[in-house]
């Protein structure tokens, strides 16, 4: 038991921890969630290629799950997220938004009914005792079930070839949007799909190892990579998804308001569906979306390939935003980032970046053009 | 006759921060106290020959980083330590940890109930947003409710705007914190008994209250209100002096001296010098005449009052004020000298929020009633203490492989109901305190090399603290911000006096306990404010 003590372990592995460490040339290894998982396990530009033209595996065991299940599950959820749920049918998932009574975001996530009366909801961030507060009234429990099973990620255009080799057909012919859970080698294992042929699995703890060899070994004609955290981010920059925890905080975490987002300010269409009468945030919501946001959160491109930093977002000599994220894409030659800008400033381009560049121990200052990056279709 | 350019009566740690603040900006200060050592309340002492730790503090100087800005300690050789707040401890399989790190944080509050990791981020959120909210008024003197000119209705209306901004729930919540309760503010986050009287323990150690005593709440801010607070996730970690107290006495007193001004060990101040309400210079034990234009006292504010002055001298309401001025003795202190570190039953030597103090208060129905008896004025059967060891954070504080334990005994009457403290009553309350300790930490008594007992009473005799209050009067609302030490109505917020040239420093003034030695930095500044306008008129 004091093994086990959080003071004597701050960051914990993951059941693939043994697994992912084997595969990694890099031994690069970065924190989330409370989690110790891989950076790069190869060079940046081999697992980027891979994750784009071939098929990769990454560990995700990181985020969070709740079983939130009960009689009045639809309706206790129905109350706290944004879109509405109750068309949400048995074996599907979709994204969903919860807010504050300010409309403030507490946390965004995917919601997969698993039952009539039971559902599972993936968090970047931990919201167990909001949870709980908020199903107050309801007939529901909600319990934390991210221990009890191990995440595994499998993704990119030969995705598909390997869940062929694989032997797992079921998985393959899933529909985007669904989660189903499957036999899979004599293991239960939930499995979503979403667009874009990236699939995750959700096996017991104790299934993570075999899961992971036999699609590492179904992968090997197709080139499969098992790829980092690093690389993972730099897909989510690239496809303009915003991170709690990185480019906003929840409202639950943040100290000073400036830094929670509302659904108005985030990236793409956030569904807040006010056919329903009540739900957390309603009322503030509805002030909003008659409002045009004073900030809003896009994806910005720098065309330039040398080594450099940047945070700050100019117009003219104006600070108008910050970059949160920011990734070097190999296949472009370019920066990637995820800024909060003045929505006013975002108009009409003219945006630049203040840079420090370095060269050996030389660091110099340029401001660099910017460009808002328009987005695929989110999610 | 000699003569300064400001004399600091006291050399504790408001005194010794307002003097090197005053001596940086170029006055000539001398510091008088009638100690052998400087420190004040928080002073230290050799409990036996090489062991030495706080003498009537828990834990002595805690460093708030603002509070000393620009007087160059580090340069002055002041190291410091981060710790990890402490241990709550009610069993050997009932213990938690104040943890600076947000995951290690949250990951030891869900071992005991699995919502209450997620709770402490709010938690923690809520409480640095009061923090926001307050820590602005204690950078200076409280604004004065009755207070003329332009500048003050600047700061009103920008009061009223900011009031106007905030959200209605939060709102609600900012008047809470002064209002409610320490145990109504954690029942909203928490839900498992240990964290909760984790949280209430490190909040109540030295309290004249109780965790179910309204007006309570505000203790809880109190970590939340030092510099870096925000700098973890987890919870803020006390920043310690390497060498404790007397490590940044030195740097302190090596600043005033450095400005050619000069720290006088034993030298007892009886009298300062009036003429018209205005200060002229101090008299001291010895005969001793020292003349002034800017007197300072770190004294409690009823010594200051009703011992440094002919009271006929004085404005009726002054004495009648410091009279009203409530000061409570509420802790005995034992320091004991260690052969080695004790083992405490259940929790790993290596828990790194060991450095910080162990808690062995009980759970909060425990402490209430330690509270209730204090009341009644009863000597405790079953001692609530707080226990620090300061060797831990620097070794050289005893020899290599001993320690030196420091232990707060918490709720203890100044005077018992059934008549003065006597010798008897003393070795009762000590071996009580001593078989709560072995019960915690088994074979404790054999490793215990020297101890001594402090009463409430005797604090006041060997420091002059009147009854021994660590906080240097009641810290509840009526006494608190501009009501601390009392609402003057003078410019200068409660460091001005209605004697001219004469500021008061020490703890008695705002903001007390809230944050220690700033109330002695606030008055330097109010000091050098005031001159500068002299010269400007």
């Amino acid at each position: 038991m004091s093994g086990d003590l959080p003071f004597r372990r701050h960051l914990r592995m993951t059941p693939l921890h043994s697994e992912v460490a084997a595969e990694s040339r890099t031994n690069d290894w970065v924190e989330r969630n409370g989690f110790t998982i891989a950076g790069h396990l190869d060079t940046p530009e081999t697992e980027v290629f891979a994750r784009y033209h071939r098929a990769t595996l990454a560990d995700i065991s990181p985020r969070f799950r709740y079983r939130i299940a009960g009689r009045e599950a639809m309706d206790c959820l129905n109350r706290l997220v944004t879109s509405d749920i109750s068309t949400l049918e048995e074996g599907h998932f979709g994204p969903v938004a919860f807010c504050d009574e300010n409309g403030q975001l507490v946390g965004e996530g995917e919601l997969a009914r698993i039952g009539a009366t039971e559902y599972r909801l993936f968090t970047e961030e931990e919201v167990l005792s909001w949870l709980r507060r908020n199903s107050t009234g309801f007939q529901v429990h909600a319990e934390d079930v991210s221990a009890e099973s191990a995440g595994i990620e499998l993704a990119g255009p030969l995705a598909e070839a390997v869940l062929e080799e694989a032997g797992f057909d079921p998985v393959r012919l899933l529909q985007a949007g669904h989660a189903q859970t499957r036999d899979l080698m004599g293991m239960p294992v939930a499995v979503l799909r979403h667009v874009g042929d990236v699939f995750e699995f959700w096996p017991e703890e104790d299934d993570a190892v075999p899961l992971w060899r036999h699609l590492m070994q179904a992968g090997r004609e197709a080139g499969l990579q098992a790829i980092g955290e690093r690389t993972r981010n730099l897909v989510r920059i690239d496809r303009g998804c915003p991170r709690m925890g990185a480019d906003y905080l929840g409202a639950l975490s943040a100290v000073s308001g400036d830094h929670v987002r509302t659904p108005y300010e985030m990236p793409g269409e956030t569904d807040v569906d006010f056919g329903k009468p009540v739900f957390n945030g309603r009322a503030a919501l509805r002030r909003m979306a008659v409002q045009s946001a004073a900030r809003r959160i896009v994806a910005l491109a720098v065309d330039d390939a040398r080594d450099l930093t940047f945070a700050i977002v100019c117009k003219g000599e104006h600070q108008v935003g910050v970059c949160t994220s920011i990734a070097f894409m190999p296949e472009t030659g370019q920066y990637l980032a995820i800024a909060t800008v003045e929505a006013a400033a975002c108009a009409s381009g003219g945006l630049t970046v203040e840079t420090e560049i370095r060269r050996e121990l030389a660091v110099w200052r340029e401001k660099l053009p910017a460009r808002i990056r328009p987005l695929p279709a989110k999610r | 006759m000699e003569r300064h350019d400001a004399i600091v009566i006291g050399a504790g740690l408001n005194g010794l921060t307002a003097a090197a603040h005053l001596a940086r900006a170029g006055l000539k200060v001398l510091v008088l106290d009638r100690n052998g050592r400087a420190g004040g309340t928080a002073a230290m002492r050799v409990i036996a020959p090489g062991f030495t730790g706080p003498a009537w503090s828990l834990r002595g100087a805690v460093i708030d980083p603002e509070t000393y800005a620009g007087l160059g300690l580090a340069e002055a050789g002041l190291r410091v330590r981060a710790v990890d707040a402490g241990i709550g401890w009610l069993g050997p399989d009932e213990w938690t940890a104040s943890l600076g790190s947000g995951t290690a944080q949250r990951a030891e509050f869900a071992r005991h109930a699995r919502e209450d990791g997620d709770a402490w981020r709010r938690y923690r959120r809520d409480m640095l947003r009061l923090a926001d909210a307050v820590s602005p008024s204690l950078a200076m003197a409280s604004p004065q409710p009755g207070e003329a000119g332009l500048a003050a209705f600047g700061r009103r209306l920008g009061f009223a705007s900011e009031l106007a901004a905030w959200p209605r729930n939060d709102m609600a919540a900012k008047l809470d914190i002064w209002t409610e309760s320490i145990a109504t503010i954690l029942d909203r986050y928490f839900t498992s008994p240990l964290v909760k009287a984790h949280l209430a323990g490190a909040a109540l150690a030295g309290a004249t209250v109780g965790p179910s005593s309204p007006m309570s709440a505000w203790r809880l801010l109190v970590p939340f209100l030092r510099t870096g607070a925000d700098a973890t996730e987890g919870s803020p970690r006390l920043l310690l002096p390497v060498g404790g107290t007397d490590a940044l006495v030195k740097c302190l007193a090596g600043i005033v001296e450095g400005a050619g001004g000069e720290l006088r060990m034993e030298a007892e101040v009886t009298d300062v010098k009036l003429r018209d309400r205005q200060v002229r210079g101090v008299l001291l034990a010895d005969g001793q005449e020292i003349a002034a234009s800017v007197i300072v006292s770190d004294l409690d504010f009823k010594r200051t009052i009703l011992g440094l002055f002919q009271w006929k001298d004085l404005p009726g309401d002054l004495v009648e004020a410091a009279g009203r001025f409530r000061m409570k003795g509420a802790t005995a202190k034992l320091n004991l000298a260690l052969d080695r570190l004790p083992r405490i039953a259940g929790v790993p030597r290596d828990c790194p929020a060991l450095a910080g103090g162990l808690r062995l208060m009980g759970g909060l129905a425990e402490q209430d009633k330690a509270h209730a008896r204090w009341h009644m004025n009863v000597v405790p059967e079953d001692p609530s203490l707080s226990v620090f060891l300061p060797s831990i954070v620097d070794p050289a504080l005893a020899p290599p492989g001993k320690h030196v334990m420091s232990v707060l005994v918490n709720w203890v009457p100044e005077t018992p109901h059934d008549g003065p403290w006597t010798d008897e009553k003393k070795d009762c309350l000590t071996a009580a305190v001593l078989e709560k300790l072995e019960a915690v930490m088994p074979g404790l008594r054999e490793i215990v090399r020297a101890q001594e007992t402090w009463l409430p009473h005797e604090v006041e005799n060997e420091t002059g603290l009147t009854s021994g209050d660590l906080d240097q009067g009641e810290m509840t609302l009526d006494q608190m911000f501009f009501n601390r030490p009392t609402p003057f109505g003078a410019p200068g917020g409660g460091y001005a006096t209605p004697l001219r040239n004469f500021y008061l420093c020490s703890q008695s003034t705002h903001p007390g306990a809230l944050l220690p030695a700033r109330a002695g930095a606030n008055t330097a500044a109010a000091i050098l404010a005031s001159m500068k306008r002299r010269q400007g008129a």
